[in-house]
């Protein structure tokens, strides 16, 4: 008898399957991966009661239409305030919901961000890959296949059918605003002074050239004062490299372990999130502070997805 | 360098956010400076610092992953600073031997001919050149499980392609600027294909799916194509060269 699964009925372009990230690969040249926004990833697996990096479908700008193979499966949608219907009915934001066999589940658009995610209570009966489910498209690692998910791809699910639990609803999550904060570096000294006023004055656009691995930046160009060529090193996601056309690139969760242009600062764990829900045409400002200021901020942003968990509560009666 | 292989330095460390830092040795791409990157990235390993999630070696200069909940950013630098004070063993590791057998001016026979012009080196002096160095695992990256190699002859150093070729097959042996490289997994490469290894560099789900680590020395041995098929399919151990473990 065949498992219970999630069919993919219309995918968007680039649904994959996303946890919390790998580690302890990066010496290798295999990147993290992982979620995007790993704020929404805890939001939608809270809603569903599995634990906060618990792989699910990430999917950018629209998630497509689905259906569950089983009898019911509880679903939760999290990111930028994506409109859900569950066969032409909508689901109230931040909660869970039951999909039905044979019911159709569409994920549509959001003018807020551009990442959302889809999690499935009791999560996906897909194995890991170095440590995680996380897909590294690029290496074909990890996920379903490697790749995203086609139209007509069933995805293995755990649990055969929805528990008999109310349906779990969180507050609106706490909306951060100002620029994002950055430490300048590991390169800052390949730029003058003057440059890096620059990119703490100006505004940079966010353009559709943005993927998993790097969001390309349009704004005043970075000058370097010694050369664009370093000696390769180690890069982390957040890096904001400018190679020779001045150009800024700020990598992603996909982008590779080394890299061969000077980086001019590095923004903060806690606000990549905020940057890579940026839509195409929005801007960024930088701000720059220290790294004991970027760790009091880090504590923070820690706490609050702690408090994701607590902040779930079953629905009141008067509105199931 | 002391006579006991222990050496003093005084890298930089800067940070990269605020997951990360890095320790920066000399700036250039030197066997010794890699060395010394190693060798640290080894004394980390057998330290009890807290805290580090992982680390990422490269030419001069070793990524240090670390959790802020677990060690502040002054404490980790003042540890780092400690360890390396205590002098870094240089030859401790010295990484592994390799014997890496190579089928050259195998498939690619444009690309071996476009070097021997460029060059203005014969078919047998480019084999005979790059058989006989050792190279040296700088770094492994770019792709999962790819070795940059230094230690290329000058007479085999040459301009990497103006476009890159958009899909190399795994085990191809290349040559770009002053480096050599082995595909591991299909990637699109402006290198130069000198020849085909039947080594796998990468094993899908295998306890050690990477074959080389950086500090591992590489000696290219020739074969012929028809080996290529005999050879395909050993387990990457069997190239260890003898002695070394």
């Amino acid at each position: 008898m065949q498992g219970p699964a999630l069919r993919a009925i219309a995918p968007t372009p680039f649904v994959t399957l996303q946890d919390g990230g790998r580690r302890g690969w990066r010496r290798f040249g295999l990147s993290g991966a992982g979620a995007m926004d790993r704020m929404s990833l805890a939001i939608a697996n809270s809603l569903v009661g599995n634990r906060a990096s618990e792989a699910a479908l990430e999917f950018a700008h629209a998630g497509g239409e689905w259906a569950v193979e089983a009898a019911s499966c509880r679903i939760a949608v999290a990111g930028a305030g994506f409109g859900t219907t569950i066969d032409g009915v909508a689901v109230p934001p931040l909660t869970s919901a039951i999909l039905r066999g044979g019911q159709r589940l569409r994920i549509g658009g959001s003018p807020q961000g551009v990442w959302g995610y889809l999690a499935v209570a009791g999560g996906f009966a897909i194995p890991p890959e170095f440590g995680s489910r996380s897909t590294h498209l690029r290496t074909k690692i990890g996920g379903l296949h490697g790749r995203t998910v086609q139209a007509g791809a069933t995805l293995p699910l755990v649990a055969y059918r929805a528990t008999d639990e109310p349906e779990r609803v969180m507050s609106a999550p706490h909306v951060e605003e100002g620029p994002c904060r950055i430490v300048l570096g590991p390169q800052d000294d390949f730029f003058g002074e003057d440059t890096i006023a620059l990119l703490l004055n100006s505004e940079y656009r966010v353009t559709w050239q943005q993927d998993r691995m790097a969001y390309r930046l349009d704004g005043p160009h970075l000058r370097h004062s010694k050369g664009y060529n370093i000696i390769s090193d180690g890069v982390m996601p957040g890096c904001i490299q400018v190679p020779g056309t001045g150009t800024p690139i700020l990598l992603m969760r996909d982008a590779g372990t080394v890299g061969g242009y000077p980086k001019i600062a590095t923004v903060i764990e806690p606000d990549l999130r905020r940057v890579a829900q940026t839509r195409p045409g929005n801007v960024v400002r930088f701000q720059a502070i220290s790294v004991a200021e970027a760790h009091a901020i880090r504590r923070g942003y820690l706490a609050r997805l702690q408090l994701i968990a607590e902040e779930t509560g079953p629905l009141p009666n008067a509105l199931t | 360098m002391s006579s006991s292989g222990r050496t003093r330095i005084n890298p930089r460390f800067v940070a990269v956010g605020d997951t990360a830092l890095s320790v920066e040795f000399d700036n250039v791409i030197d066997p010794q400076v890699s060395a010394q990157v190693r060798a640290l990235d080894l004394a980390i390993a057998a330290s009890d610092i807290p805290g580090i999630v992982e680390t990422v070696p490269s030419f001069r200069a070793l990524l240090i992953v670390y959790e802020p909940e677990d060690i502040g950013f002054a404490s980790l630098i003042q540890q780092l600073s400690q360890l390396i004070s205590l002098g870094l063993n240089a030859r401790a590791n010295s990484g592994r031997s390799w014997v890496v057998p190579v089928a050259y001016g195998f498939p690619d026979e444009d690309d071996f001919h476009e070097v021997a012009t460029a060059t203005r080196l014969t078919s047998d002096e480019i084999v005979a050149i790059h058989s006989s160095a050792v190279f040296q695992v700088y770094v492994v990256g770019f792709v999962p499980g790819l070795p940059v190699l230094g230690g290329l002859p000058a007479a085999l150093h040459l301009s990497r392609r103006p476009d890159p070729r958009p899909d190399l097959p795994a085990g191809r042996v290349m040559i770009g600027g002053m480096q050599g490289i082995i595909v591991p997994m299909p990637m699109p490469s402006g290198y130069y294909s000198l020849g085909q290894t039947p080594l796998r560099l990468y094993q899908r789900g295998a306890a050690n799916p990477f074959l080389f680590r950086p500090g591992d020395r590489i000696r290219f041995q020739p074969i012929t194509p028809a080996e290529l098929d005999v050879l395909a399919g050993t387990s990457g151990d069997r190239f260890l060269a003898t002695g070394d473990g």
